[in-house]
């Protein structure tokens, strides 16, 4: 089904992992390996093999639910014939995977090449969830501001005569608020500076988040 | 401007425009590859680069049209200035990181992330060439229109000599220079335009011993208003559908910017996502900071000219800045804000022209035409031909299209931006069951809904300041379509991801499965 491609240079040594040796110590490479559409039976080319991780790691979209089909797939081997289908594949997976690891050990743009494993992204997760609460008070934050803008709009076709109250001298609330809504928008992006270099910057940059590394053409 | 006022200093214009020229040669790419033509490598510090992307965003009207609808409207046009400065929260919070972190170059290449690549790069690219279009016309055609208010009567007879020059230069700078060309030129521009602007706005309230208050009374008094002036009612009347068209114009302007195709493209020319987010935040601060200084401009004009003369002078106050500089400095200062107002325009139409060059020869040639299979130097080659290509049509396009109403195209362009490219956009950044198909009916849908409602509103036919006045069949009553084509861009590609049928998403999840498909299989 698959094409046959020429066989790697450097074959990796052979990885049989004990039935009882903990999934989440896999390298992620492995699982998405593992959960891939590739027949275990068959070789592929490294960018074969490359574009089957990133197709699975999209498909999954998450540790969590990788985790999840991960380990069912592992505990599903109802007959002997099935375990050991499954113990193959499985040895199959640890061994490109290492062997990826290997030719890629800091490659920043493909962290599932570079030794992440399952445990480990499924804590970078934990770091999502903690970076999308910083996102969420960035938008809570935003929302006066944005919402002051549609409250001047509003006003101005429909209250003309609340805009036009004077407040000191020939400034008048419609100005005063137009004045305020600039220097709003200049004081959120300062203040979104600030909270996005103490609390987001940081945790992007940890192991398994920057999976969207620039692949520029020449 | 009136023959008896002070014109430019003619000389002193042609040095300016020699500078131009030679700046082409500074700007000469060094490597010759795609990237370094579309994105500068995406080298650039995040500092510069939010200095060009401020470039980017301030347009002619910006530095001309705001001011002068100040100067004419009072409050009604300070409210012109509010969405533009409101519309970077949106972009940082909603687009910047993200459309970094997952696209190449271009609007297509987002979608083309997890949509099938084909129509959703030729539905982009399609979407992308008529903003800019629409985009570089209103540049083009503004810069013929302000050539008499400069020259005086050595202008009359130029109009269309100044577009073709400018249309030359702009091709130039894009074929020699690409993204680094048009970079230079937008850093030179955004610092020519915030200096000058707040010099400018510096020596307005000088005249007024720096007090604010005296300024805006002298501005009230000067605009035969009143105190009507600096409250809201100037420009929409009472009209219903006035009033709608005004929120309609605030919702294009809010939501439209993110959806500009030469702003996105900018995004792309820093290393990293967060250098993005760092871009647009120096963008925004310059943007409020340039803002305050264009309303000290606006309610000058009204108080040192007044703003019969202006309107007099230009119907859409383009002209009140000039006016200004030449009540205030002579013909010396007229001639420098000529000089900044045309690296404006010069600035703007080189960035956009990059972004269609770009989306055509990437997207619709690229991706869609040979299937991704060029070579990164063919493209290059076909990303100039396309810059000749696009920046020729417009040129043209804005020679004989020079008595379109500027602020309609710009509008139109904002609209259309916002109606095809945003919901998309969104939708493929945050929403996982979006499809190619959505998007495809997000884009096309968005982009005809606005150009058909554009089309039967009065802005084309049926009143005295339409396109076609002796026909009548305009039956939207707005002259802006956002409040309507926004929400149908997002309607339809919310239909067209939930609706049953292929969908066409090429990496849709995969159904829950407990073995993996290449076990399966060897069973």
């Amino acid at each position: 089904m698959y094409p046959q491609k020429k066989r790697p240079q450097h074959s990796p040594q052979p990885q049989e992992p004990s039935q009882t040796q903990d999934p989440l110590r896999d390298p992620l490479a492995a699982v998405l390996l593992y959960l891939s559409s590739l027949d275990h039976g068959h070789l592929y080319s490294e960018s074969e093999l490359g574009r089957a991780i990133n197709d699975c790691h999209q498909s999954y979209g998450n540790p969590v639910d990788l985790d999840i089909w991960y380990r069912q797939s592992l505990t599903a081997a109802g007959t002997t014939h099935t375990a050991a289908a499954v113990r193959e594949r499985r040895a199959w997976a640890l061994r490109i995977a290492a062997d990826l690891a290997r030719r890629h050990p800091h490659h920043r743009s493909l962290p599932w090449a570079s030794g992440v494993t399952l445990s480990q992204a499924l804590q970078s997760a934990g770091a999502q969830h903690v970076l999308r609460g910083a996102r969420r008070s960035a938008f809570l934050t935003a929302a006066p501001v944005i919402g002051l803008y549609l409250l001047i709009s509003s006003l101005a076709e429909t209250a003309e005569d609340v805009m036009a109250l004077p407040v000191a001298g020939p400034l008048n609330v419609g100005l005063l608020l137009g004045l305020v809504q600039l220097i709003a928008v200049a004081a959120w992006v300062q203040w979104y500076a600030r909270h996005c270099r103490t609390s987001v910057d940081q945790r992007v940059e940890s192991p398994g988040t920057s999976g969207q590394g620039r692949e520029r053409r020449p | 401007m009136r023959g008896d006022y002070v014109t430019a200093d003619l000389p002193v214009f042609f040095v300016f425009l020699v500078c131009a020229l030679f700046l082409v040669m500074w700007a000469s790419p060094q490597r010759g590859t795609v990237t370094e033509f579309y994105v500068s490598d995406g080298l650039l510090k995040p500092a510069h680069n939010g200095v060009a992307l401020f470039g980017d965003v301030m347009s002619a009207a910006a530095l001309l049209g705001s001011p002068g609808l100040i100067a004419l409207t009072g409050y009604d046009g300070t409210l012109s200035v509010l969405g533009p400065a409101v519309s970077w929260i949106v972009i940082l919070l909603l687009v910047a990181e993200r459309y970094h972190s997952t696209t190449e170059f271009t609007i297509g290449d987002r979608l083309a992330r997890r949509l099938r690549s084909r129509p959703v790069h030729l539905a982009a690219g399609v979407a992308t060439l008529l903003v800019c279009l629409l985009y570089l016309i209103a540049q083009l055609v503004g810069a013929s229109a302000l050539t008499v208010g400069i020259l005086g009567s050595a202008g009359e007879g130029m109009e269309q000599a100044v577009s073709v020059g400018l249309g030359a230069l702009m091709i130039l700078y894009i074929v020699l220079g690409g993204m680094r060309a048009a970079t230079l030129v937008q850093t030179v521009k955004a610092v020519m335009l915030v200096g000058g602007g707040l010099a400018l706005a510096v020596l307005v309230l000088a005249r007024f011993d720096f007090h604010p208050g005296a300024l805006l009374r002298a501005a009230a008094d000067g605009s035969g208003h009143g105190g009507d002036f600096l409250s809201p009612g100037l420009r929409f009347g009472d009209g219903g559908a006035m009033k709608l068209d005004s929120l309609s114009e605030q919702l294009a302007l809010l939501v439209g910017a993110a959806g500009l195709p030469h702003l996105l493209m900018r995004i792309s020319t820093v290393s990293t996502p967060s250098g993005a987010r760092r871009s647009v935040q120096y963008a925004a601060q310059l943007t409020v900071v340039f803002y305050l200084a264009a309303i000290v401009l606006g309610f000058g004009a009204a108080a040192v000219v007044g703003t019969e003369v202006i309107a007099e002078d230009n119907p859409s106050g383009n002209t009140a800045v000039l006016l200004l500089a030449a009540n205030i400095g002579g013909s010396l200062l007229l001639t420098l804000v000529a000089c900044l107002a045309f690296t404006t325009v010069l600035a703007v139409v080189a960035g956009v022209t990059l972004a269609a060059a770009t989306s055509l020869a990437h997207d619709i040639y690229g991706a869609f035409i040979t299937r991704g299979t060029v070579s990164g130097e063919r493209e290059l080659f076909v990303a100039r031909v396309a810059a000749v290509a696009v920046g020729t049509t417009a040129t043209m396009l804005a020679v004989f299209a020079r008595s379109l109403n500027v602020s309609f195209l710009i509008g139109l362009a904002f609209a259309v931006a916002a109606s095809a490219i945003v919901p998309a956009l969104l939708y493929s950044m945050f929403w996982k069951d979006f499809t190619t198909r959505g998007a495809t009916w997000s884009i096309y849908g968005g982009l005809l809904t606005s150009v058909a409602l554009v089309c039967l509103s009065p802005q084309v036919s049926g009143s005295p300041t339409a396109l076609l006045p002796d026909v009548d069949f305009s039956v939207f009553p707005l002259r802006n379509p956002g409040l309507v084509s926004i929400p149908a861009g997002f309607l339809l590609g919310w239909l067209g991801s939930v609706l049953p049928g292929r969908a066409g998403r090429t990496d849709a999840a995969p159904s829950p499965r407990t073995e993996p498909e290449g076990l399966a299989r060897r069973r």
